[in-house]
């Protein structure tokens, strides 16, 4: 595990990841000052809790994804991988090493942010509290699930084609993924057309990780049958982007 | 050499996992629960699309200015007078149009004291003042109206009870001179039901009760526009919902004085719920001594022989 914490401390020595700490533990309770809710004090949880998400997804998407493909460049660029590989260390325990410590800092995020939803905005009706906690853990399983393949594959092209290439594409996928899908699919009950119906149907919908709006209006938990299928649709995207990012990965630059 | 053990397990696994993708994803997009609409960080409806609402009213009158509005040109703040467009707005002075709804120029005109803000607002004025000689073609002219629209129907979206919002897109979608898709009255009155329905949801704020309100007296100015094909029960239907969100409005503003939430709301935007209030109410009774007309019958206060 010498990459691993080769990369954690270098992540750590960066000190960007404190920027977006604090922004997911102070935005929630600032944020709320500028909204409606300064007007309505009703509405201040709400308003805590999508400011928390909101943050992560931010936070997330932009510095993980950024902080992935760095890294991923930095391990073949610098000959870091072809130091670990002399030492028999191989591309995909590379791979590995790199991601786990990116999560490191990722996973903590929606930590904080689940944490913000069950400490500061937990129903005042006992009767929900516990549909709270169970909302909550699911929205931290299927965003985690949605947010790691990501970062994985973010390493694995960064390190192929360099560190831009690597961020511009999965920024794109993720955006593309939760916002989108959604109008497009809009387009296509205006107008029908089968290629993009198609490429609809299998076009990653992280829309459904996304579920600020189900803690937003209090819509209750996601039914198991349903949350487990969506579990089963994200773990498919994972395999699909862990094969590729295997393929993708490199341990040094052609040239 | 490609099919080695390491590239065959990755083979493997985008396999197995386009497989679990694909069968899922067609279970999942026939879920009704799955269907969400777009709304990037659920802005849209939060508390903080409300206050994207408000500030989607500059660069409405902005384009309003340049487009709907074109030799009405000048400075914001300076020489403004709508009393000519006022007079032109189905909801006369009530801010049913973004000019008269949005910004309050005069007020603002008579706050700026500071020599330093004037000189921002003459650099603002740079990038939006018109100095070309030649008037904008009528197809220019077409596409800011549009861009009004969709400007008007994206802050609608992010706070369908905002006052201002609604009228704003009413009145685009009932004037065919302004608006620039053939939506007329079927869509204003599908845009009046929603927001009747989304307001009167709302218990937690007097003002989405105004919107209502205001939406159904907006859909008797339609029925009244055609008398045949409405018939007065359906009047009387419209009135009934005028009638219960102005009281559910000022049972909601009681509620509020006495937790003291009215007190946050500055005195400015208080006078401003207090003239809408005004202002539907007397459109109510206009409305009333309307469709007791068309039933035939004697106006409010005029006593028959």
């Amino acid at each position: 595990m010498r990459l691993f914490h080769l990369t954690l401390t270098t992540i750590f020595r960066r000190k960007t990841w404190a920027i977006c700490v604090l922004a997911v533990m102070i935005l929630p309770f600032v944020l709320p000052k500028i909204s409606m809710a300064s007007e309505r004090p009703s509405i201040l949880q709400p308003a805590r809790i999508q400011a928390a998400w909101a943050t992560v997804w931010a936070c997330s998407l932009f510095w993980g994804l950024f902080t992935a493909a760095r890294q991923g460049e930095l391990n073949s660029k610098s000959g870091i991988g072809e130091y670990f590989l002399t030492t028999g260390v191989s591309s995909t325990r590379q791979l590995l090493e790199i991601w786990c410590a990116v999560m490191a800092f990722v996973a903590p995020l929606a930590v904080f942010g689940t944490g913000v939803c069950l400490a500061f905005a937990m129903p005042a009706d006992p009767t929900e509290r516990s549909m709270w906690w169970v909302l909550n853990l699911q929205y931290l399983t299927l965003f985690l699930l949605a947010i790691a393949p990501l970062m994985g594959l973010t390493i694995a092209l960064a390190s192929r084609f360099g560190g831009i290439s690597g961020f511009a594409a999965t920024l794109g996928l993720a955006v593309y993924g939760l916002y989108g899908v959604g109008y497009l699919d809009n387009m296509l009950k205006l107008e029908e057309n089968p290629i993009l119906q198609s490429i609809w149907l299998f076009s990653p919908q992280y829309r459904w990780a996304d579920i600020t709006q189900r803690l937003y209006f209090k819509l209750g938990v996601i039914p198991a049958p349903m949350f487990w299928k969506t579990v089963l649709y994200f773990s498919g995207i994972l395999a699909v982007y862990a094969g590729i990012s295997r393929l993708c990965f490199r341990t040094k630059t052609l040239a | 050499m490609l099919f080695s053990s390491s590239n065959l397990l990755s083979v493997v696994l985008i396999g197995t996992g386009a497989l679990a993708w694909s069968m899922n994803s067609r279970h999942l997009v026939e879920e009704p629960i799955m269907r969400i609409p777009p709304n990037p960080l659920g802005v849209k409806m939060s508390p903080y699309g409300e206050v994207f609402a408000m500030a989607m009213q500059g660069p409405i009158d902005l384009y309003w200015h340049k487009g709907a509005d074109d030799d009405h040109d000048h400075e914001h703040g300076e020489e403004c007078d709508h009393s000519d467009h006022e007079a032109n707005c189905p909801g006369g002075a009530s801010g049913d149009c973004p000019s008269c709804e949005t910004s309050g120029h005069e007020k603002l005109a008579e706050e700026k004291v500071g020599s330093f803000r004037e000189f921002l607002d003459q650099l603002n004025g740079v990038a939006n003042t018109r100095t070309n000689p030649k008037a904008a073609t009528k197809q220019h002219l077409f596409e800011i109206r549009r861009q009004i629209e969709n400007k008007l129907r994206f802050a609608y979206d992010l706070d369908p009870s905002h006052y201002g919002n609604y009228n704003s897109y009413h009145f685009f979608l009932t004037e065919p001179e302004l608006g620039t898709r053939p939506e007329l009255t079927q869509s204003a009155a599908r845009l009046a039901d929603s927001t009747i329905e989304y307001c009167l949801k709302r218990q937690d704020d007097p003002r989405p009760s105004l919107t209502a309100a205001a939406a159904a007296e907006n859909e008797l100015e339609l029925m009244f526009g055609e008398p045949k094909k409405f018939s007065t029960d359906l009047m009387r239907n419209r009135l009934a919902i005028v009638d219960y969100s102005l009281a559910r409005h000022q049972e909601i503003s009681r509620r509020w004085i006495e937790n003291g939430n009215w007190d946050l709301i500055s005195p400015m935007r208080q006078e401003e719920i207090a003239n809408r209030y005004k202002f539907l109410s007397r459109v109510r009774d206009a409305a009333e001594s309307t469709i007791l007309r068309l039933e035939g019958k004697p106006p409010l206060g005029q006593v028959s022989n």
